[in-house]
């Protein structure tokens, strides 16, 4: 075989190999190039081990790296000049501050340091989180009330849950907030309307994806577009909207994790998926747990075993029992 | 065999890709360079943090640094180039949040792993009688795993069937039999 990587695989393929739809020979080819590929077989490791969807998250990273290119190219004038006005704000506010707190010395001085911390660590990941800043002062302007439905937004808070972070530790918005009452106010707004897209459930990725279509639709036509929309996933994933665990979606992988029993002897080593409905009751119980597709009836066993023996669910948006779908991968 | 999927940018390299950023600064060339890899890296990450949503910032956050990094950075393979910094991304996050101590893997140490070319080994004739005293000395079920795995060209599925040993075992098998067999090749090449 010659140097480097011999094929490029793609996340489709990994995902097929996951869940047990390659041929053997397939399979071998790709085991073989992960042995001689660190990168590959990480990957592959971390998609295992957590199950996501790959295809709604590959989605939702795509439109969040559009946006994030089209950024410096298109707007960054815009942007540099909201970027600039938030700093001097920021930056009289805390000088304010610190002259009208000169009675305690101490804190204006760490605030005023604070302040200072957010034009040196200036970095394209810290300018796009100042970007947010600024948007929420210049809400703050008009009305804090403008940071609830319209598209706009969306976009902002989008590359802001991306610095979420990192950006807060360097805290150069805090910083900001902390000496802004408004705009810490305004902040706040922002951060309860994006609470729901940083929740790990898997119902986030398609709210994520229904705002970034309202936002690709009201601008311009972008590649992620065509990749985002398959009416197959929508289903699935409507479906599985319908309910959650109540510990979350990462407790609950977590759960599966340590507590499956891999059938042992002549079934050993299967691979692939075994999806299940079930009826969640309002008081968190399942019940009438169908294996929707059968993939040896040792796993079928076993999947709806950890199913049943795991936490509580709860129905979403219904006070009614509701039919709920989960996809169990060995 | 495996269908190449088309790889988005059309023709052009990795490292035309890189050199055009450098020239032109627009972000959108790294973006599309990016993309090749996108589901490698966050795979990465999800490996290395547990956490999908954490796995997706870390992806748009590995970005950030590509954008800073390639403006000046000279790289030979982008794609081992990424992994490393993907990785290094990863465990300083980890570092950040445990405070405990980590160490960055040198990129040396990255490239010397992927030289081991057991793949190589294996079809060259003259090794075979080397070869298969090596295989010999392999413990029973390692053996028996990498024997299915270079010779037969199993998968680990199938060999889990054959065998009866359980999955993950035969990929440890697998990674640990092809590290012994190098060793042994090696000692052997030297002596001769």
């Amino acid at each position: 075989m010659k140097e480097g990587p011999p094929y490029h695989y793609s996340a489709e393929d990994i995902q097929r190999y996951i869940q047990g739809k390659m041929n053997p020979e397939e399979m071998h080819a790709l085991e073989k190039a992960a042995l001689e590929d660190p990168f590959l077989a990480d990957a592959i490791e971390g998609i295992r081990e957590m199950q996501p969807d790959l295809d709604a998250d590959l989605a939702e990273l795509t439109t969040r790296l559009s946006e994030r290119t089209k950024q410096k190219t298109v707007k960054v004038n815009r942007f540099t000049v909201i970027a600039a006005a938030a700093l001097v704000i920021s930056i009289s506010l805390a000088a304010w501050l610190f002259f009208r707190e000169s009675d305690t010395p101490q804190i204006a001085k760490l605030e005023e340091t604070q302040a200072i911390v957010t034009p040196d660590s200036g970095s394209a990941a810290s300018a796009s989180s100042v970007e947010t800043s600024a948007d929420s002062a210049a809400s703050e302007g008009q009305a804090p009330a403008a940071t609830k439905i319209s598209p706009e937004p969306s976009i902002a808070a989008a590359p802001k849950k991306t610095d979420s972070k990192t950006g807060s530790k360097t805290a150069p918005t805090p910083a900001a907030t902390s000496t802004n009452p408004t705009a810490a106010l305004a902040d706040l707004e922002l951060n309860k309307s994006e609470a729901p897209m940083a929740k790990k459930t898997m119902a986030a990725p398609v709210k994520d994806q229904k705002e970034a279509e309202i936002t690709m639709a009201s601008k311009e036509v972008s590649k992620a577009q065509a990749k985002s929309t398959t009416p197959v996933r929508f289903e699935t994933l409507e479906m599985a909207q319908t309910a959650e665990p109540v510990t979350g979606w990462s407790a609950f992988a977590k759960y599966i994790a340590s507590n499956m029993q891999r059938p042992t002897g002549a079934s050993a080593g299967i691979h692939g998926t075994v999806p299940m409905t079930f009826v969640v009751s309002p008081d968190g119980s399942i019940s009438d747990v169908r294996v929707e597709k059968s993939l040896h009836p040792e796993y079928d066993k076993e999947a709806v075993r950890l199913l049943q023996g795991g936490p509580k669910w709860k129905a979403k948006n219904s006070e009614n029992p509701v039919r709920a779908k989960y996809v169990l991968v060995f | 065999m495996h269908e190449l999927e088309p790889i988005q940018g059309g023709d052009h390299s990795d490292l035309e890709l890189i050199e055009r950023y450098q020239k032109t600064q627009d972000n959108e060339i790294l973006g599309i360079l990016y993309e090749r890899y996108m589901h490698l890296v966050y795979g990465t990450c999800l490996k290395y943090l547990k956490d999908g949503e954490a796995a997706k910032d870390a992806v748009m956050n590995i970005f950030e640094e590509l954008l800073t990094k390639l403006r000046t950075h000279q790289v030979d393979n982008f794609r081992s180039w990424l992994f490393v910094v993907s990785k290094n991304h990863c465990l300083m996050q980890l570092r950040k949040e445990s405070r405990t101590r980590t160490t960055e893997i040198p990129i040396s140490l990255m490239q010397s792993e992927e030289e081991i070319h057991l793949n190589g080994v294996m079809e060259k004739e003259k090794h075979l009688t080397d070869l298969e005293e090596c295989l010999e000395k392999l413990p029973d079920e390692q053996q028996r795993s990498v024997r299915l795995f270079y010779l037969e060209n199993k998968c680990y599925n199938e060999i889990a069937e054959l065998t009866g040993i359980e999955w993950n075992r035969i990929r440890s098998h697998i990674q640990n039999g092809r590290r012994n067999l190098k060793i042994c090749m090696d000692k052997k090449s030297n002596v001769n």
